[in-house]
């Protein structure tokens, strides 16, 4: 399979399926990656140095926001994401859309599969 | 890991704040991955070389990218070119009662007066001397990444 092409569709979506993961409840980093890797099959290893560019864009445009709170013995602290009240609007426009988007190109392959099969 | 830490640091171009933000963040990437039994060397494996990670975070965190080497390499042309209009004017200083050279450097002369060739000189220096103190502040920068 072309990967250029793969690639773009999952760079594409990413932003969204972040905000849909973090929208579920407060989560952070790593069980972010966790869950993304449940799906590695399709969506290929997550990995920190892309999820994490990500996660400072979405905050960095108010869709989400974070609080530390301090975890294990060595002093460490970790860092819960959640949807901000922009961020919810925001996803909901962007599901929406998305729901159409998918139909849409479902119906160019399906038009595509109906042709070919009529052959 | 610490060193791995320092690294990124040193090559984030970032304010204060966001870099002690990146800085935590990474310190909870290798805690939260101890947890779960990953070692240092597998995390890092994953994070790709320092730099490289470091400039993944800055570009949405609106960080510069690094300094290249196009401003030195400008202002050196600028002091060569200013000594090369010295070192013709040298050259083409007509001898005393000639008639004619009527090229740029004699009309500099002219008009202005006074002999221009010195200032030329002056900044040319000036700049060669910037342009390597640019130079050796990117070379050091370099060094210091590949530690």
């Amino acid at each position: 399979m072309e990967q250029r092409y793969v690639q773009q569709f999952k760079k594409g979506s990413l932003e969204m399926i972040l905000l849909c993961l973090i929208g579920r409840g407060e989560t952070y980093g790593y069980a972010i990656l966790e869950e993304l890797n449940r799906r590695s099959a399709v969506l290929g290893w997550a990995k920190e140095g892309t999820v994490y560019p990500i996660l400072y864009r979405l905050q960095g445009a108010g869709l989400i926001q974070s609080r530390l709170a301090p975890s294990g013995a060595n002093g460490g602290s970790k860092k819960y994401y959640s949807l901000t009240e922009k961020g919810r609007e925001t996803l909901e426009e962007l599901v929406q859309f998305w729901a159409a988007y998918s139909a849409c190109v479902q119906g160019f392959v399906t038009a595509y599969r109906e042709k070919e099969e009529s052959q | 890991m610490n060193e791995y830490i320092r690294q990124v640091e040193r090559n984030l171009r970032l304010p204060r704040g966001k870099k002690r933000e990146v800085l935590r963040d990474l310190r909870e990437i290798f805690d939260s991955a101890r947890e779960h039994g990953e070692s240092e060397a597998d995390v890092i494996d994953r994070l790709g070389p320092a730099a490289a990670y470091a400039d993944t975070v800055s570009a949405p965190l609106g960080g510069k990218r690094r300094a290249g080497f196009v401003l030195p390499a400008a202002v050196l042309a600028l002091a060569v070119a200013l000594i090369a209009v010295f070192l013709a004017a040298q050259a083409g200083r007509p001898p005393e009662n000639v008639i004619g050279q009527a090229d740029a450097m004699t009309q500099i002369r002219v008009t202005g007066g006074v002999d221009l060739a010195p200032v030329f000189l002056t900044f040319g220096l000036l700049a060669a001397a910037v342009a390597a103190v640019l130079f050796a502040l990117r070379i050091r920068r370099r060094k210091g990444d590949r530690e």
